[in-house]
């Protein structure tokens, strides 16, 4: 995560402790060795009717999504509801398998891989959900809860296992008597560092960040995102940030996929997203961040005239499945399907008003 | 200046419950004048939702108890009498909900909820003058007159085929169109007092954005007041004219919009503000510490220990008055004075209010997490080991 709003012209924002290459003529999908790299990811659900439960359609929760997540940087997906971007954190993490393409973590091809070879990568992939209240067993002590996951992996003697706990409260600014209470004595944001705690139990690289702190005031959100700087400075971790806050993203991503309906609209540096942004949904998207101070006005696209919601995913618009709310639309966008092209250095959009351009390598 | 519209002075509701009593609400004075929308804003847990239950006489009672103050409409005084109050609620306010979902039915379609409304615009225990007045007066429509309100109402708030949607059920629309309906069915009564909690918090950026607009039009459409609650400044910004940040059921600061958010005075107001994600910049400060207990409210100034600018034995003795810098721009804090113009106030603010930084926040245990019930926080005193108690101040 940065931990300062770049906005300079710089292509790339480098993270602590990673030297990024700042040639903007170079494809971001050759970046060498990106802990996690992503192809072509597809999830349907299968929706199934009648009596016996055949199948009678399916939705594309995530429909043939692609990027790289470098070490030790934050890669925040973007969109609203219903648009995939859960389903895509989870499918990384495993917690279901694809429908097809591949997942490589650190160079091996997670996607098909079984149970029992799994189990050393999911000590390498946590995931922190939205709400600490549900992910977090009520009738378990903190303790044991953090301890779990050395537990499951058989890792260190019961008195090891105590040390690690006590250690990773203190990494997340927790007091060690909080050791012997029970989630419901804690507050929202101190839930969130015991969850916190928990996906740092067995060493991960990655961590899947889901809404981590959507269900906080303001006040603690802050805190709770300064702890994860922090975290993943010193331990030079990798995040997947999912999250609909944008002003968020602007302050602490690397870079930003925005999402619509299973596929990214527009993929690119973060400074570069917000300084021109290409695809209309993401124009649409800035244009109705609700800004707090006046100063903010002048960082935001005009006022769009927005229309519509996201339509039912398992039915979606033909061409752009955009094309119902685009305040751009012209003919072609019922019909033709656009395809994500390059329109910069490490930026992509997925529009026809871009013309034929560059398909993108890897879509 | 004419009177407000809508008034409310020094407000105090407490709570029984099983850790005791909380005072809850303390003191709070709020005007709406006419044609004005008003916005209160603070973090959950603050009182906002008992303090529009106030006005619309909704609190729960018991075990909520109103102990003091006044609640003026159009000059009258309406806590004190409850017939007076439900006419008023009824012939001229309306309320918009936080959560479509649970405050529309289940079981009826549109087009029979929003029948019920203007038969009996929301009551179900109207005297028999108001029914009386409802079945025979301006709302007293036959069928079709009613139908036609209806669609009249849903198509003014750009909803699609209003005519189909009478015949659905509220789980066959969208949450953006819920919100829609709702809206529509709080102006059926045609209020002239609005009054909406949270209306768009469950929805996406792009269909609040619309909602917001929406409402908007309709309020200077029929030039209608609104008080607006929400935790999110940045729909204050959209919506209010004024804005008032609570605290721990007090009310910190008030005034103009930009008063408010660009030159903010009170510290819970700067941290507040500080702690969101702007375009511009991110403090990760944040504020440490949580709300107090209301059992045991903090002496003095509520937030005083979590202010980092507080002063020992000033702030923790009485409750700061409010000091009005401006006309208008009203501060609950000590670090003000009477003789002070706004640039005197705003430099006080800019040198003296400084959050520390820094990724801790309090190891406390609150025994008041916002919303959680009294029969939860039971359970939980019940089960707590040694605990590090009440802690005042940040870092341990
Ligand atoms: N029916 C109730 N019984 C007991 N306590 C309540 C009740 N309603 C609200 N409270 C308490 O009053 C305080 C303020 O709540 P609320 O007005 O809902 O805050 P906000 O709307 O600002 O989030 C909270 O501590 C809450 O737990
Ligand atoms: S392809 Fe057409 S509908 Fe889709 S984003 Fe571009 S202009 Fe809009
Ligand atoms: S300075 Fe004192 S009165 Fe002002 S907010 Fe801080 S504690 Fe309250
Ligand atoms: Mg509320």
């Amino acid at each position: 995560m940065r931990t300062q709003d770049t906005d300079t012209s710089s292509a790339s924002t480098a993270s602590s402790g990673e030297t990024v290459t700042n040639d903007t003529a170079s494809d971001p999908h050759l970046e060498e060795d990106p802990v996690l790299k992503v192809r072509d990811l597809k999830k349907y659900y299968p929706i199934t009717g009648g009596l016996f439960k055949t199948k009678v359609g399916e939705v594309k929760a995530v429909d043939g999504v692609s990027f790289d997540v470098r070490r030790g940087e934050t890669y925040a997906i973007v969109g609203e509801s219903g648009c995939g971007k859960t389903t895509l954190g989870k499918t990384i993490a495993r917690l279901h398998a694809p429908t097809s393409g591949t997942v490589e973590f650190d160079g091996t091809d997670i996607s098909s891989l079984g149970e029992r070879e799994l189990k050393p990568i999911r000590r390498e992939i946590q995931v922190v959900y939205q709400d600490p209240t549900s992910s977090l067993n009520p009738r378990k002590r903190i303790k044991d809860i953090v301890a779990e996951p050395l537990i499951v992996h058989d890792i260190g003697s019961k008195a090891e296992r105590s040390e690690r706990v006590k250690s990773l409260l203190k990494r997340v600014d927790l007091p060690v008597d909080f050791l012997y209470r029970y989630p419901n004595e804690l507050s929202g944001g101190q839930k969130q560092r015991v969850a916190i705690a928990r996906a740092l139990t067995l060493n991960p690289t990655l961590l899947v960040l889901d809404e981590p702190t959507s269900a906080l005031d303001v006040s603690v959100q802050a805190k709770v995102i300064a702890l994860l700087e922090e975290l993943q400075r010193d331990l030079n971790l990798s995040y997947l940030l999912i999250t609909h806050d944008l002003s968020l993203t602007k302050n602490i991503a690397d870079r930003i996929g925005v999402m619509y309906l299973g596929k990214f609209m527009e993929r690119a540096n973060a400074a570069e997203l917000f300084r021109s942004p290409q695809n209309p949904y993401t124009e649409q998207l800035l244009s109705a961040i609700p800004i707090v101070e006046q100063s903010e006005a002048e960082l935001k696209p005009e006022k769009i005239q927005i229309r519509g919601e996201t339509p039912d995913p398992s039915d979606p618009p033909s061409g752009c499945s955009f094309h119902p709310r685009c305040h751009r639309a012209i003919d072609a966008c019922s019909s033709d399907e656009p395809s994500l092209v390059d329109v910069g250095a490490d930026h992509d959009s997925r529009c026809l008003l871009h013309g034929d351009g560059d398909d993108s390598s890897d879509t | 200046m004419s009177d407000p519209l809508l008034e409310i002075s020094d407000l105090h509701v407490d709570f029984n419950t099983y850790d005791g009593r909380s005072k809850v609400i303390n003191g709070v004075d709020l005007h709406v004048d006419e044609g004005e929308t008003v916005a209160i804003v603070g973090e959950s847990g603050c009182g906002k939702s008992v303090t529009a239950e106030t006005i619309m006489s909704m609190l729960p009672q018991p075990p909520g108890e109103i102990t003091g103050g006044e609640l003026r409409y159009r000059g009258e005084e309406l806590l004190g009498d409850p017939p007076a109050h439900k006419r008023v609620k009824a012939e001229s306010m309306g309320m918009i909900f936080q959560d479509p979902m649970t405050s529309l039915s289940p079981v009826f379609t549109v087009g029979e909820m929003m029948r019920d409304v203007l038969t009996y615009n929301g009551k179900t225990e109207v005297g028999w003058l108001e029914l009386g007045k409802s079945v025979l007066g301006r709302r007293g429509a036959d069928e079709k007159a009613m139908r036609e309100r209806s669609i009249e109402l849903l198509d003014r708030l750009q909803i699609p085929d209003p005519e189909g949607v009478l015949d659905r059920y509220p789980v066959e629309l969208s949450g953006g169109m819920r919100q829609r309906v709702l809206i529509a069915m709080a102006l059926l009564g045609e209020p002239e007092f609005l009054i909406a909690d949270e209306p768009t918090t469950a929805l996406d950026v792009t269909v609040q954005d619309q909602l917001i607009e929406l409402l908007r039009e309709q309020i200077d459409r029929e030039g209608l007041s609104m008080l607006y609650i929400t935790h999110n400044l940045g729909v204050a910004r959209r919506i209010a004219d004024r804005i008032y940040v609570m605290y721990a059921g007090e009310i910190a600061e008030v005034g103009t919009r930009d008063e408010i958010l660009d030159e903010p005075l009170h510290p819970y107001s700067r941290g507040l503000i500080d702690s969101i994600p702007k375009l511009t910049a991110f403090q990760r400060e944040g504020i440490d510490g949580l709300l107090p207990d209301y059992t045991e409210p903090p002496q003095g100034c509520r937030f005083h220990p979590r202010c980092p600018a507080a002063m020992d034995g000033v702030c923790d003795g009485e409750k700061p008055p409010l000091y009005e810098p401006a006309d208008g721009h009203q501060v609950a804090c000590y670090l003000y004075d009477d003789q002070m113009n706004a640039q005197d106030a705003l430099e006080v603010a800019q040198t003296e209010i400084e959050f520390e930084g820094g990724s801790l926040d309090h190891p406390e245990v609150s025994s008041s997490l916002g919303d959680e019930t009294a029969a939860e926080s039971a359970d939980r005193t019940e089960m707590n080991e040694p605990t590090s108690g009440q802690t005042d101040g940040g870092n341990r």
